[in-house]
């Protein structure tokens, strides 16, 4: 994960640079974990963290590390609520991968990040409705009263939460 | 996308869209042995939840059970002393919520969330399982103000269980009971005085509390030479500062027509007084 040159010229030790591999991999997979289960206990009106937490991962990462933690980030969700069981898999894998596939064309700008937040939950809600997902409102309130409290919810903490993320995962406050 | 991350990115994207399309019923045989392990945390949580939430009623039912019993208990200890049969007890505990105090001790004042709505009444007795707390001094419809035996205003009539001397509790300075007009041992017979241990009850005098609900524990006797009485102080068996609860005895309004033991006599109203000095 990350810049392999420069991260191996830190570890002359060649074993140290794989130890350091493996824990980077780890924490990126105990946040998203830790996310996704957040992310549940306040559903459904709470915010999509792991939408933020994958927006930040695809930004720096390869095509295929962001599909992979788009894969399983979409397989946890998607067992939460398995009648709708692949229907998170598809959208989280695929925002994840066409982030990464178009990051480098783009300058990084917090403009490119609620756009993408702002994508992310669309296809996310889209693809939901289709296979009639979308979560239940609770205390007697619409799917669309959820849906717009979470959107708002996300779109308001994407910028702080990707630094706060950058910062834990790459030790830099913005992409680069 | 000819390269091997890019075939596997696509491949991962199909795995999900074949989940997606497959029936229903196969679609959860497949993800339920997931389910378990990817979920488990949440349910540890729920039934965290659910147990604390249950522990908690538990323990009110507990609190008001062991008060109940605290009050038959010195009840019947009365009854057994008076050698008359035991009717069973119409009385009735109403359970009260403590929702602030005195801001100075934290000990004086109560305000609880039960008033005359709820049948609690001026000058009634407020008790837990431990001991007596104290007395309502004042009764809205939904709240009530108690003033604790710590507080300095406040006169509980005290028994030694051990000599049956009797004594004038009040609040101290701290968080114990001051015993005034104790006898020292020049003006009273041997073996009729108070000593470390020794436990107190209510005597029943006045119009507050009946006979023999626990007060408090004697911790110390402070001896005056050459004086009548002597300082004793004793700390309460309620832990009045940590209370979040109390139960509020709600005597019924006819006291001598509910009852024929003679517990509650001296709560009836006041036929006779005390000649004037």
């Amino acid at each position: 994960m990350g810049n392999p040159e420069s991260r191996l010229s830190r570890f002359p030790i060649p074993g140290h640079a794989l130890g350091a591999r493996v824990g980077h991999w780890f924490t990126g997979l105990l946040l998203l974990y830790c996310l996704f289960l957040i992310q549940t206990l306040l559903s459904p009106y709470g915010p999509d963290l792991v939408l933020l937490v994958l927006l930040t991962i695809a930004m720096r990462e390869s095509r295929f590390a962001a599909a992979l933690l788009g894969f399983l980030a979409g397989l946890c969700l998607d067992l939460a609520s398995p009648h709708s069981a692949g229907a998170n898999i598809v959208v989280y894998a695929g925002f994840a991968y066409v982030v990464a596939l178009v990051r480098g064309f783009l300058n990084p700008s917090p403009w490119h990040t609620l756009i993408f937040i702002s994508l992310g939950l669309l296809l996310r809600y889209a693809v939901l409705s289709i296979v009639r997902a979308l979560p239940p409102g609770s205390f007697g309130s619409s799917p669309l009263t959820s849906v717009t409290v979470a959107a708002g919810l996300t779109l308001l903490l994407a910028l702080p939460a990707e630094a706060v993320i950058s910062r834990t995962l790459y030790r830099r406050w913005k992409s680069s | 996308m000819g390269t091997w991350p890019d075939r596997a990115a696509w491949l991962l994207l199909l795995l999900g869209l074949a989940l997606l399309l497959l029936p229903q019923p196969l679609r959860f045989r497949l993800t339920a042995p997931l389910q378990t392990w990817v979920l488990a945390p949440l349910r540890a949580l729920t039934l965290l939840g659910r147990n604390v939430a249950r522990l908690n009623a538990e323990n009110q039912r507990l609190s008001r059970i062991a008060a109940e019993l605290a009050v038959e208990n010195a009840r019947l200890l009365a009854v057994t002393e008076m050698s008359t049969p035991a009717p069973s007890s119409p009385l009735e505990l109403v359970r009260s919520p403590v929702i602030n105090r005195d801001l100075a001790t934290q000990k004086q004042y109560l305000i609880v969330s039960r008033g005359s709505r709820h049948g609690v009444r001026f000058g009634a007795p407020v008790l837990v399982a431990e001991g007596i707390v104290g007395r309502t001094v004042s009764a809205g419809e939904h709240q009530s103000l108690v003033q604790t035996i710590l507080n300095p205003d406040s006169r509980v009539a005290v028994a030694n269980t051990r000599s049956r001397l009797l004594a004038l509790a009040r609040g101290g300075k701290g968080p114990e009971l001051v015993l005034d007009y104790v006898p020292t041992q020049l003006t009273s017979p041997q073996d009729t005085d108070f000593r470390i241990g020794d436990t107190l009850v209510t005597a029943g005098l006045g119009d507050v509390f009946p006979r023999d609900l626990g007060v408090g524990t004697v911790t110390g006797t402070e001896e005056k030479p050459a004086a009548l009485f002597k300082s004793v102080r004793a700390r309460p068996f309620a832990d009045i500062a940590r209370l979040d609860q109390v139960f509020i005895l709600r005597v019924p309004d006819s006291v001598g027509s509910s009852l024929e033991d003679g517990w509650l006599d001296n709560l009836r109203p006041a036929e006779v007084a005390m000649p004037e000095e």
